[in-house]
């Protein structure tokens, strides 16, 4: 029998000072050497050739340094013993704008406000989509050869790629469509379809040659415009991006209606397990009472058949859940789903908390998937 | 008369941007925080009065969402999670409303001393409906007494924002129009009501502005609704939904898109509203965006509005 309640991260971490100030040319401090030695020490890794390479100014030293980085954010996973890990996107700028800087088409216009201070780079489509260079295979063939753990891999989805997009391009294309409603979605389907088809695909299948068995889309913005038009667009270009591949599929999608999300998730073909953000809009006491999850059942209802990874730790918060709510959480989980089908992760990636906090966070999750096993088995 | 201003937040500068990065990350001080933000509300003060548009705010700059303001200073209500706002990759803290909502302060708290003493002052706040729709209540557990509680809280505050001098205060309300908040057409009466007591005893003007949706049936309402004028997003409602409508007042055209970087030209903008002007007697004509503009950079944003003022110049010339 396969090991219940399979942990993961979802995919980034916070980068370390010296990460960003060493790619970035910057002077870097005694502080971020410390911080370096104090992770380095905690996850039994030699610093000092990372250290050297600080000092030097070699030609490859930024692409040395980001694989650093990766080496940092695997050990910690294994360490803490996710059952699945990747490189925690220290490879990636941010998760949007790696993947639309290595296509052609765009053009970045500046930061846009998330949510308080978080932002997010901007790009608008002025030309066709075209492929230019790979931009997910370097980082898996270098986790591949350093990790122990098994692996997956978490990529940007189409409908994401788009509706973090202006569409300039797509939309004065369809200029002599006078309805604005029928211009604006013949844009979108013709911007979605070319991303999939010249951008996402290419990598994929390069991938997929390399190795990896489970890729992970993410879609945070699928369910951004409730109508059925939208919601058909993200699952068309879903269908259309995982056809003919042999590969396990994945959805993550945060902070979204799920009511809405659950209607369509049955017709994602190949989509193997949902992970969501469940953990946000829970309560934080120890005990049975959880209602929050309860709109699992909306998947359920609907027919959905894989599993699910529906969220047990905040990740906009340095609060720190207990392993015993973590495990309640899971229990209940469990219960609504069944707990073969019920895998543990945090609501989505924990890149605004630092890796000290990230770290307990994902320690106390790991300890409530044991304290849930122990009682389920 | 034809006028214009923005709607609700402008974008934060880049610099600005960075600086909050910084912030954020514990490497820059509250104070030097406050000098970036001093440098850009002056930036976007200069260029709205740049432009010559009739109502100057201050870009809200520092409003993290419609509602904080609103779920840090008053009693009784607190920011929750983190939920998307409409149909847009932004995001807001849901206010938690856990006790008996108190005005304790001037909430809104305007940049005033940046704001220029010889023009008109605007101000946005969040409208009942939508408070109420986008909040968690687990006290009044009914949503129309908490849009009353609301709507009087407002109307304490508009009186206290006329007393500073403002003229001109905008009401948003997305959620009365928006497709999976709008009520139901046969609730429309009574919502609309409540804007009676928002604006009771006030004397500046007021507009409620609807945003991301179709206004269709708040036009048809729009006489009977106790505000000067209504703001409607014309890229979600259909120009024929003029047609027969009476106004109190104003009209405020949501013409120019804030969510999109395509930069529209005035004269197209103008033909359209030309069309709108033949289907509807209108006192006094904004030409506004559709809604916030911190969707864009800010490059983009004073692009636009300088389209905003272009397509102004040329109906005037009409």
């Amino acid at each position: 029998m396969e090991k219940l309640f399979q942990t993961y991260e979802i995919g980034s971490l916070a980068k370390h000072n010296w990460r960003l100030k060493g790619y970035s040319g910057a002077k870097i401090t005694e502080e971020d050497i410390s911080e370096l030695e104090y992770w380095g020490k905690k996850l039994s890794i030699d610093t000092n050739p990372l250290k050297e390479l600080i000092k030097t100014t070699s030609s490859n030293k930024k692409q040395e340094i980001v694989k650093w980085s990766a080496l940092y954010a695997i050990k910690m996973f294994e360490k803490l013993g996710l059952d699945y890990v990747y490189s925690g996107e220290q490879w990636r700028e941010e998760m949007y704008a790696h993947v639309i800087k290595n296509l052609e088409g765009f053009l970045f216009s500046g930061w846009i406000k998330s949510f308080d201070y978080r932002y997010f780079r901007k790009a608008a489509v002025i030309d066709k989509v075209k492929y230019k260079d790979p931009y997910y295979i370097d980082e898996f063939n270098f986790i591949k050869s350093i990790a122990n753990n098994k692996l997956k891999v978490p990529i940007t989805g189409p409908y994401t790629l788009i509706e973090w997009s202006f569409n300039e391009y797509y939309d004065k294309k369809n200029i002599n469509i006078k309805n604005l409603k029928e211009r604006k979605l013949k844009a979108r389907k013709e911007f979605i379809f070319d991303i999939v088809d010249e951008g996402l695909r290419p990598e994929f299948k390069k991938l997929i040659d390399a190795g990896a068995k489970w890729i992970q889309i993410d879609e945070p913005a699928i369910t951004t415009h409730p109508n059925k038009e939208e919601m058909e667009l993200f699952v068309e270009a879903w269908n259309r991006l995982v056809k003919g591949f042999d590969c396990t599929f994945s959805l993550h999608n945060c902070f979204s209606d799920y009511k809405l999300l659950a209607k369509y998730v049955s017709d994602l073909k190949e989509c193997s397990q949902l992970s969501l953000e469940f953990a946000n809009r829970d309560n934080k006491q120890v005990g049975k009472n959880r209602p929050a999850y309860n709109d699992l059942r909306d998947f359920e209802d609907n027919g959905y058949k894989g599993a699910y990874a529906p969220g047990f730790l905040n990740v906009h918060t340095d609060e720190i859940a207990s392993p015993e709510v973590i495990r309640d959480r899971i229990l209940y989980v469990a219960n609504i789903v069944g707990k073969e089908r019920t895998w543990v992760s945090p609501d989505c990636g924990l890149r605004t908390r630092s890796w000290e906090i990230a770290y307990n966070k994902l320690e106390n999750m790991v300890k409530g998937a044991e304290l849930a096993r122990k009682i389920v088995s | 008369m034809i006028g214009t201003y923005v709607t609700g937040a402008l974008p934060r500068t880049q610099e600005l941007i960075s600086k909050t990065r910084l912030y954020d990350r514990g490497r820059l001080s509250e104070g030097d925080l406050d000098v970036a933000y001093t440098e850009a509300t002056k930036k976007v003060v200069e260029i709205q009065e740049n432009t010559g548009i009739n109502y100057i705010s201050d870009g809200m700059l520092k409003w993290q969402d419609l509602f904080r303001p609103f779920s840090s200073r008053l009693g009784g209500v607190e920011p929750g999670p983190m939920l998307r706002w409409f149909n847009n990759n932004t995001f807001y803290k849901a206010p938690i409303i856990k006790n008996e909502l108190k005005i304790m302060a001037p909430v809104s708290d305007p940049q005033i001393k940046f704001l220029p003493k010889n023009k008109n002052w605007k101000v946005t706040l969040p409208a009942p409906y939508t408070f109420a729709t986008m909040s968690h209540d687990s006290f009044y557990k009914d949503k129309k007494e908490l849009m009353k509680v609301f709507a009087s809280i407002l109307n304490q505050e508009i009186k206290t924002l006329e007393k500073i001098g403002f003229k001109y205060i905008q009401l948003n309300d997305p959620a009365l129009v928006y497709m999976t908040t709008a009520p139901q057409r046969s609730e429309l009466t009574d919502i609309i009501k409540i804007f009676e007591t928002v604006t009771e005893g006030v004397k500046v003007r007021t507009c409620l502005h609807t945003f991301f949706g179709d206004a269709t049936q708040i036009l048809k309402l729009a006489g009977s609704i106790a505000v000067n004028d209504i703001g409607v997003d014309l890229y979600d409602t259909d120009p024929e939904a003029f047609k027969g409508i009476t106004l109190n007042d104003g009209l405020a055209l949501g013409i120019i898109n804030a969510r999109n970087s395509i930069i529209e030209d005035p004269h197209d903008l103008k033909k359209i509203i030309v069309e709108i002007q033949k289907e509807v007697e209108v006192k006094q004509l904004y030409i506004i965006p559709n809604s916030d503009m911190d969707f864009l950079t800010f490059d983009k944003a004073e692009e636009k509005i300088k389209v905003m003022k272009k397509t102004v110049e040329n109906l005037k010339e009409a």
